[in-house]
């Protein structure tokens, strides 16, 4: 029983014909070509499928397409603006905190959901907003000091 | 991949006339258990429906009423941890929806799932225990009020029949006498900080001043089949302050009716162990000078 379904993917609408109960991450990867959303444990544990929905991030790979109707979805690769980079993703390179680079998606729209709120977070907030995402290379200090940097980054330039 | 039958209701009237006779059926809300059932193979996807209730709007948000709060099935934690409403009556629910899952998964999970689903380990329940909440539940012939503690017959089983929708959540208020204020929390134990399910957890909440117990009300989590209510703590603290001997004797309460298994996630014994000492913290957190 399939179904048409559009929503809005990095701001532009798409339209796909799949079972609503397909998950949002299969129909990114598999449908769309979005592979910049990586498949991990696939059950909502490690948060490597992680996409901003109406501005609230979710384990894609939980997620049955068909409640994305009318929604508008960000993955990485939605926060690039005309080929360059977004200030977190720079400032995640520069202080070294990718390493393998499979969870970094999801940590850096996790960190986008963040400082949409507030460019001033406290340690335990930025603790908090990246805890449903697991690295397994780094041990998040890199990655916490890269956040810090990009508040501070982003507060001066605004 | 075989898919369960999907249908996506617009209104809780549109919702009855639709369900197929002859399937199992699931309400999908915000999906975090119900896709790793699907996953594991332990729901059989081509006997089953699963009816999407998230165009339900009227079974979101959180209302004060004059003598409860009522929290729409659809209500998920996010919004929970944030709500002003909440923090006065139910602050244990809210440290409860704080610590469920991760950002992500708290974002979908709903408060109607966490009963639905229910496992001892729910984060919610210990706490919608320990206020006597009541879950509305309709099917379409009307609705009525179980309590919390009947909706759930074992583990991961409910007494509802097969169609039943949990709709709501109604926490009486607590009258508070002039001096005192409400407080309470919520703790459990799990393998690290982040996105653990309990293997223990606890729910305390009272009515305090100071030290001095007007009103408490204390459940368990994940050390039984269904969720605990120790209500003899209330019969041991209330009216009086809390001290060393008296926390003692509640620990000894619960000891008597904690009756943890073995299982995937821990241990009888373990769970047995840190039980008292979970509600100790909890207690002594929310109950000071």
């Amino acid at each position: 029983m399939e179904k048409n379904i559009k929503f809005i993917l990095n701001g532009k609408e798409v339209e796909v014909t799949v079972h609503p109960v397909k998950t949002l991450l299969k129909v990114l990867r598999e449908d769309l070509g979005h592979t910049e959303v990586k498949a991990g444990c696939e059950q909502g544990e490690c948060g490597s499928c992680t996409v901003i929905i109406d501005g609230k991030i979710v384990n894609s790979c939980i997620f049955p397409v068909g409640q994305a109707e009318g929604s508008s979805i960000i993955t990485i690769a939605g926060l690039c603006k005309e080929g360059e980079l977004h200030p977190i993703q720079k400032i995640f390179i520069e202080e070294g905190a990718v390493q393998c680079g499979f969870c970094t998606p999801g940590i850096i729209l996790a960190v986008k959901v963040l400082l949409d709120r507030t460019l001033s977070p406290g340690d335990e907030e930025i603790r908090e907003a990246v805890s449903g995402n697991l690295c397994r290379c780094t041990g998040y200090s890199k990655i916490f000091s890269a956040i810090k940097k990009a508040a501070v980054y982003m507060r001066t330039k605004k | 991949m075989i898919y369960p039958e999907y249908i996506q209701p617009v209104s809780l009237t549109d919702l009855w006339g639709k369900f197929p006779q002859d399937k199992k059926i699931y309400f999908l809300a915000g999906g975090t258990d119900l896709f790793n059932y699907l996953r594991d193979g332990l729901i059989d996807a081509s006997s089953s429906c699963f009816v999407d209730i998230s165009l339900l709007k009227q079974l979101d948000g959180i209302t004060e009423e004059s003598e409860n709060i009522r929290i729409g099935a659809l209500t998920t934690f996010s919004t929970i941890s944030e709500s002003g409403l909440l923090k006065k009556y139910c602050p244990d629910l809210v440290a409860a929806a704080k610590v469920l899952g991760t950002p992500q998964i708290a974002n979908r999970a709903t408060i109607g799932g966490n009963i639905g689903n229910a496992s001892p380990a729910g984060d919610a329940l210990p706490s919608l225990a320990a206020h006597f909440a009541k879950a509305e539940v309709a099917n379409s012939k009307g609705s009525r009020l179980l309590n919390i503690s009947d909706v759930f017959a074992g583990p991961k089983k409910t007494t509802l029949a097969n169609g039943e929708i949990i709709t709501a959540v109604v926490i009486p208020k607590i009258k508070v006498k002039a001096g005192f204020t409400v407080v309470g929390t919520f703790k459990k134990i799990g393998g690290r900080k982040s996105h653990i399910i309990a293997k223990a957890s606890v729910a305390v909440f009272a009515v305090v001043k100071n030290k001095s117990v007007d009103y408490i009300s204390v459940a368990l989590g994940a050390v039984g089949p269904k969720i605990i209510e120790v209500r003899n703590i209330s019969k041991i603290l209330s009216g009086k302050k809390v001290s060393p001997e008296l926390t003692e004797k509640c620990k000894d309460e619960i000891r008597k009716i904690a009756s943890p298994i073995d299982d995937f996630r821990s241990t009888a014994e373990y769970r047995q162990e840190v039980i008292c000492p979970l509600f100790e913290q909890a207690l002594n957190e929310i109950v000071k000078d």
